[in-house]
């Protein structure tokens, strides 16, 4: 057993691990209503496989957000599949198709370069986009930086292990050991000029460059290397990295780099192995799993409810890629409040939390509460969603869970005892929203004609307005003028209020009935959103 | 800021009594008329038109002839506005604006020689000259001293039965009162939304069966006005036919029920006559324009916007209507700034006694006319095109005088005529 | 089938609720202004603010404003069919008229984005355009298949009509805009009593009972009136006349009341389109065949 043998049992344990707990997650909910659409199994083997080719393979709904973020996923899809498939499972893949098959022959060598290439590109692109929209750095996670980095470190590793080893001496020295036999001491010489020049060795020792010497050396070269070794300039990426290294290369070459690398490259592959069921890093499955699974729709219609797997993997498809929040409707919201759970793509995390066991507590479920509240079910994050996720079913189911184990502030007042509401944030010093209600010349004209009350819908449908709504409008501006602004926070009236207008369009004078009972309720948010008041009632 | 294009033969300036019945005359005289005007003074009416109730104010006389009373009011006021009408005028105004209620379904009742003896909500008996048809039964029940029931309800403030009793059942034997469960709705109630909940014919039936079990003796029964918001006529052609009684309607303390049904026969009626109407928008400018009409800026905000009219109607009302404004010195009017008669001072704005008989000489003060209802300044109409009416005119005290609506209505009828030519 | 003289062309302002909640809202207003003329360019707005208002003014009126910014960068008025969205776009409106404060609040948090605080300000609600733009004439005209002896009962929607000075809609005591419109197509309109009252569906998840009978007054009062059925011109008030009603009791008289069809459906109908373009299948009271079938159509 090697390092190789331990990390890579290890690693797969995890990672057995963790698929299994996530499966198990996505199983283990109580089944729910569920609603398949009807589609005949041909009409679902045509969308199977347009949603393979265009949505999987050519990542279209990725195109429909942006074409550079297109761009970078389809270089580092494509690359990283690559080098997956041929270069880290050659001995299962590329060899038993390519009996030939040798790491340093090309196409081989090449295509490294150029997967990994391409990937690096990619991954820039993607770095330069969190970096360059504020709003989405704002959003960047550890988990999205960690994804970036630790696939990035692979394909920087590799790079750096290749580059190593072109310049490795004692790369060169062990494979002379096993695969030259010198016929005398001149070979060796010869070879090496050979592999300087051409192959890019950096030999501690000065190498000879007359012509004979190079000559010789390639016809050995020709006999004993090239069947297993392309010229390294195939390794477009490599080989200059190995170049530009030149002036370090004797220290690198004395510790070994090319090990150093090689256990860090592994290392990086490895993390990532253990690392995939775990967030971001386990999108490159769920996602085609989800986008199959959606088979191509981009609504919420009631006639294609999920089941609670179906969610469960939907709520793990997410590449955090922020599309949804940037074009969140209510992203205002989120401006203003600083609550990112307003934010789709980071409402979607809390929903994670509040899904599991353990669930959300305090201010973790206050705030997931509030982004859910906000939504306005627009439908935009579930069209937009590259990973095809239904998020619209996803809030919509969360909002109704939420809302029963963390109240709105009008949830809040209906819940308290008649008592309670009389003045029910009676020791609060927040300041005031933006006056209307502080402000006694709102109500300097009042002449308590009742006009208001009179007119109010509310009221009369109300089969006892002062049992079910504690206070009537003419009651509450009463209130207010003489400053008594607590005890109107909690009457039901200012929370049963149809915003219709009514009062407002009445009033003989002018007064702004409607408005005032919306700063009202803006007043109560606030406090149950600051907490101090509701602490200053609980303690 | 919306512009109108429209010339308007007329704008008038007001929405209550006399802004309406301005509206009404100028658009029935076949005029393209605008109105602007904010909620108030029809708001919070009785429901009764009044001509001429009491004079001397300071005996609190009141009269059975509206005529006599208005010819004894204007020899002692010679400048009341009273004075610049003929008797038939006043009485087509009247009728002309009555049958236009009736035609919207709001029929008015009353003699044409004598004002009707009203009950008011106190237990009081008012004297005017029109009333609701649905009142109207409780004239005759009045007259006729005949057994009636008056009915309140639990939840219902400025209305009681036992005080109606009390007051009246020294010349009045055979009266009666019940308080009972109105039956949609309970706790706090108030007549509009107790007239909305009417609009269901189980309601009105519950209502019935509540009240038969009283009404054994009698043969009137009076409600507080709650019966229908559009249809009191209807309802109470149901509940007469359901409880086989006389059903009549007694006014609650402002703002009652008659607002809102007045308010909606103008605001239902008037757009089909072609009236334009601005509600709830205040003129917050004019400027003359250069061939003598006028440029109105209307509104504030979203819903500013300019009215051009040949012609104007000034029919603003007084304090609460907001036609003229009252500072620390003096009482200005607030859209041409025309002059007002006014006292001389602030100091005697009032009197001592705030329930003094003689009335406050501040609720005489008002726009001066001439016999074309023109505004005076220094004894010349202001603006030839320019005519006021209803309340805002000097030389009345139409509150103590009891002659609001009909001034109104009449004075309005009367400019649109002097308009008119 | 031609439309105006002159194209009008105005940014497309759907509102949240119509992709999922009322998509044959959005189906029917596509078409038919496609119809009448009248060019609707979608752009990336955000939600109208509304909804938060009860939470925060300064998220609501933000909210607003930023559409205004994206609609002036576009260069075009704003149109929405939901009166909702209107009276809120309007409302945030009218308090950065009155509030300089709010004035630097709003522009600090637009620069965040990117945008400028718009230097004018231009919304109109569906109803307004037809009346002002189309005209009761256009209308008229193009009717191919008049609504005769259809009586409708034109529901107003509070946010739209009130407060008149903030939105500048019609008269808020007087209004005669919607019955104009539907007068046009060929229908007779019926006077109600609580025409111009709320739907009440402001109140849905917060006071259930008082939204329920709210919506209950509203459609027995369009019932007794011999009301075919409720014309609406609102996202909201659609939503709780016709999905909210969805959820009566089976047997529950309410369902037999008028039921309610949206402004442009009926005027889809009224212009010959067809019924599956005009989203008519989604509604979930049915209206085209109980209402129409003994009808010239």
């Amino acid at each position: 057993m090697n390092f190789f043998d331990i990390g890579f049992i290890i690693a797969s344990v995890v990672c057995a691990v963790g698929i299994v707990r996530r499966l198990a997650r996505w199983c283990g909910k109580p089944t729910s209503e569920v609603s398949v659409s009807s589609l005949s199994w041909h009409r679902r083997l045509f969308l199977a496989l347009k949603i393979f080719f265009l949505e999987i393979l050519l990542l279209g709904r990725t195109c429909r957000t942006g074409r550079i973020r297109w761009l970078a996923h389809c270089l580092v899809f494509f690359g990283f599949m690559g080098l997956l498939l041929f270069h880290a499972m050659d001995d299962t893949i590329t060899a038993r198709f390519f009996p030939a098959y040798e790491s340093t022959l090309d196409p081989w060598q090449f295509l490294r370069n150029l997967f990994g290439g391409m990937t690096l590109i990619g991954l820039a692109l993607m770095v330069y986009r969190r970096v360059r929209l504020r709003s989405l750095r704002s959003l960047t996670r550890f988990q999205d930086w960690a994804v970036l980095l630790v696939v990035g470190g692979i394909i920087l590793s590799g790079f750096l292990l290749e580059a190593s080893k072109i310049m490795s001496p004692a790369v060169f020295d062990v494979m002379v050991y096993d695969y030259f036999i010198p016929e005398d001491g001149s070979d060796i010489t010869a070879l090496k000029a050979v592999w300087a020049k051409k192959y890019g060795v950096v030999f501690p020792e000065e190498i000879s460059d007359s012509d004979d010497v190079f000559e010789n050396g390639l016809s050995l070269n020709e006999d004993s290397c090239v069947d297993c070794h392309s010229d390294t300039t195939s390794a477009f990426i490599s080989r200059p990295l190995a170049s530009a290294l030149h002036p370090l290369a004797p220290a690198l070459n004395r510790s070994r780099a090319d090990e150093v690398f090689w256990y860090l490259h592994i290392s990086l592959c490895l993390i990532a192995l253990a690392a995939l069921p775990f967030g971001k890093f386990f999108h490159p499955l769920t996602t085609p799993a989800n986008l199959m699974a959606r088979l191509g729709r981009r609504d919420a219609a009631k006639d294609d409810v999920p089941s609670p797997a179906i969610r469960g993997l939907g709520i793990d498809a997410c590449t955090r890629c922020g599309e949804c929040s940037l074009h969140c409707s209510v992203g205002p919201a989120f401006s203003v409040l600083g609550n990112s759970n307003i934010l789709p793509s980071e409402k979607l995390i809390s929903l994670k939390g509040f899904e599991s066991e353990a669930s959300l507590s305090g201010q973790a479920l206050e705030a997931f509460a509030e982004g859910s509240r906000i939504c306005t079910e627009c439908l935009r994050c579930t069209d937009i969603c590259p990973s095809g996720i239904n998020l619209q079913d996803l809030w919509m189911a969360s909002k109704k869970a939420v809302s029963k184990v963390a109240p709105d502030s009008n949830q809040a007042i209906r819940l308290m005892e008649i008592s309670e509401r009389a003045a029910p944030f009676g020791e609060c010093s927040l300041p005031p929203i933006s006056g209307l209600a502080d402000n006694k010349e709102s109500y300097l004209a009042c002449v308590q004609c009742t006009t208001c009350t009179s007119v109010c819908p509310v009221v009369a449908v109300s089969e006892d307005p002062s049992r079910d709504l504690d206070l009537l409008p003419q009651q509450i501006m009463n209130l207010l003028r003489m400053g008594l602004k607590e005890q109107t926070l909690g009457a039901r009236m200012v929370w049963s209020c149809t915003t219709c207008y009514k009062c407002q369009e009445h009033c003989p004078q002018n007064i702004r009935v409607a408005d005032v009972l919306y700063e009202l309720r803006n007043t109560v948010a606030t406090r149950l959103r600051e907490g101090e008041c509701a602490d200053e009632r609980d303690g | 800021m919306i512009k109108d294009d429209t010339i308007y033969d007329v704008m008038v300036i007001g929405a209550g009594f006399a802004g309406m019945a301005a509206a009404l005359f100028a658009s029935a005289q076949g005029l393209k008329v605008v109105q602007t005007g904010a909620t108030g003074g029809i708001d919070f009416s009785t429901g009764f038109i009044d001509l001429m109730g009491v004079h001397p104010m300071e005996e609190g006389k009141r009269w059975n002839s509206p005529w006599a009373a208005i010819d004894a009011a204007v020899k002692d006021y010679p400048k009341h506005p009273y004075a610049l009408l003929k008797r038939d005028e006043i009485a087509e105004a009247i009728d002309t604006f009555t049958d236009f209620l009736a035609q919207n379904g709001l029929d008015y009742v009353g003699h044409s020689e004598r004002n009707s003896r009203a009950l008011t909500p106190a237990g009081t008996v008012k004297r005017t000259y029109r009333v609701p048809k649905t009142a109207w039964k409780g004239t005759l029940a009045l007259e006729s001293k005949a057994p009636t029931l008056f009915v309140d309800f639990h939840g219902l403030k400025g209305f009681s039965g036992k005080q109606l009793v009390e007051t009246r059942k020294r010349n009045w034997p055979g009266l009666k009162t019940v308080r009972i469960q109105f039956p949609s709705g309970s706790g706090e109630l108030y007549p509009e939304h107790m007239a909305w909940a009417l609009a269901d014919p189980a309601v009105r039936e519950k209502l019935v069966a509540e009240i038969l079990p009283h009404c054994d003796d009698v043969e009137y029964v009076g409600f507080p006005a709650i019966l229908g918001l559009n249809d009191p006529q209807q309802v109470v052609a149901q509940l007469e036919e359901l409880s086989g009684k006389h059903i009549f309607e007694i006014p609650t303390m402002p703002p009652s029920i008659a607002g809102p049904r007045l308010r909606a026969v103008f605001d239902r009626g008037l757009p089909v006559l072609g009236v334009r109407t601005l509600s709830q928008k205040m003129v917050t400018g004019v400027e003359k324009l250069g061939d003598g009409s006028f440029q109105f800026a209307v509104g504030s905000g979203a819903a500013a916007s300019t009215v051009n009219a040949k012609s104007a109607i000034l029919a603003s009302g007084r304090f609460f209507g907001k036609g003229l404004r009252a500072d620390r010195n003096s009482v200005s009017e607030a859209v041409f700034n025309l002059p007002v008669v006014q006292p001389g001072n602030r100091d005697e704005w009032h009197l001592h006694e705030f329930f003094d008989h003689k009335g406050h000489p501040v609720n005489m003060a008002g726009i001066e006319v001439d016999e074309q209802l023109r505004p005076l300044n220094a004894g010349q109409p202001v603006h030839d095109n320019l005519y006021a009416a209803g309340a805002i005119l000097a030389h009345q005290d139409w509150m103590r005088m009891k002659c609001g609506a009909g001034l109104a209505i009449a004075t309005a009828f009367k400019a649109v005529k002097a308009m008119k030519g | 089938m031609k439309g105006m003289d002159k194209p009008v062309k105005y940014a497309y302002f759907p509102g949240c609720k119509i992709p999922h909640h009322l998509p044959e809202y959005g189906q029917s207003v596509e078409t038919v202004c496609a119809a009448l003329g009248i060019e609707l360019v979608p752009l990336e707005f955000n939600c109208c603010g509304w909804p938060m208002r009860h939470d925060n003014e300064l998220a609501s009126i933000f909210s607003a404003v930023r559409n205004f910014a994206v609609a002036e960068e576009a260069g075009l008025p704003i149109l929405t069919p939901c009166k909702c969205c209107f009276g809120n776009l309007k409302y945030a409106e009218s308090r950065l008229a009155e509030d300089g404060k709010l004035v630097v609040l709003v522009g600090r948090l637009l620069a965040q984005d990117g945008l400028a605080m718009p230097k004018s300000i231009n919304v109109s609600h569906l109803l307004s355009v037809l009346d002002e733009q189309v005209g009761v004439e256009l209308l008229q005209r193009q009717t191919a298949t008049p609504l005769a002896g259809v009586k409708v009962a034109c529901h107003y929607g509070c946010h739209a009509l009130r407060p008149g000075n903030v939105t500048g809609f019609d008269d808020p005591l007087a209004p005669t805009l919607f019955e104009r419109v539907v007068t046009a197509l060929g229908a007779e309109t019926v006077d109600w009593d609580l025409r111009l009252e709320c739907c009440g569906h402001p109140l849905r998840g917060r006071d259930g009972v008082i939204a329920e009978s709210l919506m209950r007054k509203k459609l027995e009062n369009a019932a007794s009136v011999g009301a075919d059925i409720i014309a609406t011109a609102c996202t909201y008030c659609q939503l709780q006349f016709d999905k909210e009603r969805d959820g009566l009791m089976l047997n529950d008289p309410l369902r037999k009341a008028p039921p309610a069809v949206l402004v442009t459906q009926l005027i889809g109908t009224a212009l010959g389109l067809d019924a599956s373009v005009l989203g008519m299948e989604k509604n979930c009271i049915p209206w085209r065949v109980p209402v129409l079938q003994d009808r010239t159509l």
